[in-house]
């Protein structure tokens, strides 16, 4: 068997895994709905021009639920050995961060889809037709919070503080990702199209590739005594 | 106990700083006698702007600071030896003192010259969250499990804090200059018109600066080798009973 | 795969964790075929020795070959040869113990996987509860999961770590008979253990950890088991008081 179809058979475990109990997704999807709940009453966007804060309210609900997601998946892994159990297995321990990165992805974009709709229903934003360039920002900006926040859930489960620590590792961090996001997905709510805010998304793509890599090649040393 | 294990333990930390201790002490009040009666008061912004004989060298060692983070960091993950954690967590510390002692100066200058603490400018927002990284860093150190993972997981940190620190550096200025009205601090604000006895108040501020921060790494990092080798005795005794 | 290689051959093997030394010069060779039982008391270093042979652990110097190959983050492949048992189960609560099996297999591409899951579960007696989730089962049927999870793929050299620790007393017949079996297969196995009368049983050979070192070295066969307690007792506590 490759080592793509490994990574692919690690990935249907967790999925199968994932939706047997649907603990991460359902406890996404909900959080991700409070947030907006919340956003609701305490800026009031039916008043005020949603493309002004509505990147801001999108991203907030985004972070934190995917936050939740990570940490979920992770301890999922570390129930009972878990990840020892795939270090075991004869597949290089780099291929366990792209396995690992891949179902976090996944999971994400199914609870965004569904918070990006919610968000549309209660928001109403002038998309105009820019849903596929919405789409290709929340999946850069997704991909980003994926590479950092596989390493660092890897490392806070194992933590004496657990969950606590993940998001005082990620979101110092990510500072650059969120900027570029909620630029971009202004852009995108307001009409105007990415046109003018190509930097961001380079910005977006040069963040993706460099925090994969360097995932890729420090989570050895994550894992391995 | 085992001949090599002992070798390496039993290495007698560094005695420079017996030297730096009056080395740096003399350092800091000549660069002290020199931002306050040497150079000359600076005519627009007047006596808040010594501060800067400070504020500047003491952002310079933080960079300093977090580069060698990076650095022993890097060995670490390379040679797995216990020196280049060591020497990442003494320079951690010791550089978040000076980052907060930039972001402390800071404010106390702009008030007065810029009418206000605090603004979300390129410079400082970079800074800030610089600091929050290290402050996360220090955090994991200390909650982060048994010293061998700890010491994997801070040199991880420290590799993606400090590879990091240009992008911050890209976004927080791209993004302020697309919100009109930011007030922003130029090279040449400062670089403009120095005489010649700041220059020398400055370089020697920046010299006392690295000085002290030498003492203080050192006496950190022999107290960072000497707890380990406590801990490290402290178990060995209670795994013989 | 060099076929007069030992099955496994540990060279000056040092394992520390910071300036807490586990492993202390390890050297020692399995031969193909030969059960080799490993005692000592809690921190002398069994599970660290097995972590290191299982590629759970890297050593701090030294090196492990398995079939005259040496271990290293280039060589996931060795790992077809090595089933492991330890204190974590590493099964998923969700699946069941088929789909644990099944998952297992794929990785290291057991053919005909559904049938080798059916027989492994078989041997460990868990057939009636092949398909409930694992996170329904008690201790004793987690472990017994466990050791049908290191079978699946057909390892030529088991690792057992504590195997017998939780396990039900008809567990534990069921889990001897499949060590002895294995030990007619020519399998070769490393098992720790605090039980020393199974465990000088089944052995060929036995060895017994000290703070990090080999204090005893051979032959199962040349003491019976009251000796070997006498033995024990004598490298363990003789040498402390």
């Amino acid at each position: 068997m490759s080592g793509l179809r490994r990574i692919a058979c690690i990935v249907g475990k967790d999925l199968r895994s994932e939706l047997r109990t649907k603990e991460a997704l359902t406890s996404t999807v909900f959080f991700a709905l409070l947030v907006l709940l919340v956003f609701n009453f305490a800026f009031d966007p039916g008043t005020r021009d949603v493309t002004v804060v509505g990147a801001g309210i999108l991203w907030i609900a985004f972070l934190f639920s995917s936050i939740l997601a990570m940490n979920r998946l992770m301890l999922n892994e570390r129930e009972d050995g878990g990840i020892e159990g795939l270090m075991l297995c004869p597949v290089p321990r780099t291929s366990l961060y792209l396995a690992k990165c891949a179902t976090l992805l996944l999971v994400l974009l199914a609870s965004e889809t569904v918070t990006l709709a919610l968000f549309v229903l209660f928001f109403d934003p002038p998309l105009g037709g820019g849903l596929v360039e919405l789409a290709l920002v929340v999946l850069l900006g997704t991909i980003g919070l994926v590479s950092l926040g596989t390493t660092f859930a890897a490392m806070a489960v194992r933590t004496r503080t657990r969950e606590a620590m993940l998001p005082l590792l990620l979101i110092p961090i990510a500072v650059p990702l969120l900027i570029a996001v909620v630029e971009a997905t202004s852009a995108v709510l307001s009409g105007e199209g990415l046109g003018q805010e190509q930097k961001w998304l380079q910005l977006l793509l040069a963040f993706d590739v460099l925090f994969l890599g360097i995932g890729y090649l420090t989570f050895p040393a994550i894992l391995e005594e | 106990m085992t001949a090599r294990a002992t070798e390496s333990a039993s290495q007698p930390p560094a005695d420079a700083w017996r030297v730096l201790v009056p080395v740096a002490a003399v350092a800091m009040l000549a660069a002290l006698w020199a931002s306050l009666f040497y150079a000359p008061t600076e005519r627009v912004m007047g006596d808040v702007q010594r501060i800067f004989y400070f504020h500047v060298p003491a952002a310079l060692t933080m960079y300093v600071a977090y580069g060698l983070v990076f650095l022993a960091s890097l060995m670490y993950l390379w040679k797995r030896q216990e020196r280049w954690d060591e020497l990442a967590t003494a320079a951690a510390e010791v550089g978040t003192v000076f980052a907060t002692i930039v972001l402390i100066t800071g404010p106390i200058w702009g008030k007065p010259v810029w009418g206000t603490w605090w603004v979300w400018d390129g410079r400082l927002t970079s800074t800030l969250v610089l600091w929050l990284i290290f402050v996360a860093y220090l955090m994991l150190r200390s909650y982060g499990g048994d010293g061998q993972q700890v010491a994997r997981y801070c040199a991880v940190l420290g590799i993606i804090g400090f590879v990091d620190l240009p992008i911050i550096h890209y976004s927080v200025t791209w993004w302020r200059t697309l919100h009109p009205g930011a007030v922003i601090m130029t090279e040449g604000s400062i670089g403009q018109g120095v005489e010649s006895s700041m220059l020398i108040t400055i370089v020697l501020g920046v010299v006392a600066t690295f000085l002290l921060f030498a003492l203080m790494l050192t006496l950190r990092l022999r107290l960072e080798r000497l707890q380990r080798r406590a801990i490290a005795a402290h178990e060995r005794v209670r795994e013989q009973r | 795969m060099d076929p007069a290689a030992p099955a496994i051959r540990i060279v000056g093997l040092d394992k520390r964790f910071g300036y807490r030394v586990a492993l202390a010069g390890i050297d020692l060779q399995l031969e193909r075929g030969e059960f080799v039982s490993l005692f000592g008391p809690n921190g002398a270093g069994k599970t660290t020795l097995v972590r290191c042979v299982a590629t759970l652990a890297h050593p701090s110097a030294g090196y492990v070959e398995i079939h005259g190959t040496r271990l290293s983050s280039a060589t996931p492949d060795l790992r077809r040869h090595v089933g492991v048992v330890s204190h974590a189960s590493f099964l998923y609560g969700a699946l069941t113990a088929h789909e644990n099996l099944l998952f297992y297999a794929a990785m290291f591409d057991v053919e005909d996987a559904a049938h080798r899951a059916d027989e492994v579960l078989d041997q460990v007696g868990l057939c009636d509860r092949a398909h409930d989730p694992v996170r329904t089962f008690s201790r004793g049927l987690l472990q017994r999961c466990a050791i049908a999870r290191a079978l699946v793929h057909d390892p030529d050299i088991l690792l057992f770590d504590e195997p017998f620790s939780g396990l039900d007393p008809t567990a534990a017949d069921t889990l001897h008979a499949i060590l002895e079996r294995a030990h007619e297969r020519r399998r070769t196995v490393l098992m720790t253990s605090h039980d020393l009368q199974r465990g000088h049983e089944l052995a060929d050979r036995v060895l017994v950890l000290r703070a990090g070192r080999i204090v005893h070295d051979g032959p199962a066969s040349s003491l019976h088991s009251g000796e070997m307690e006498a033995l024990y007792q004598g490298l363990i506590h003789g040498a402390t008081a």
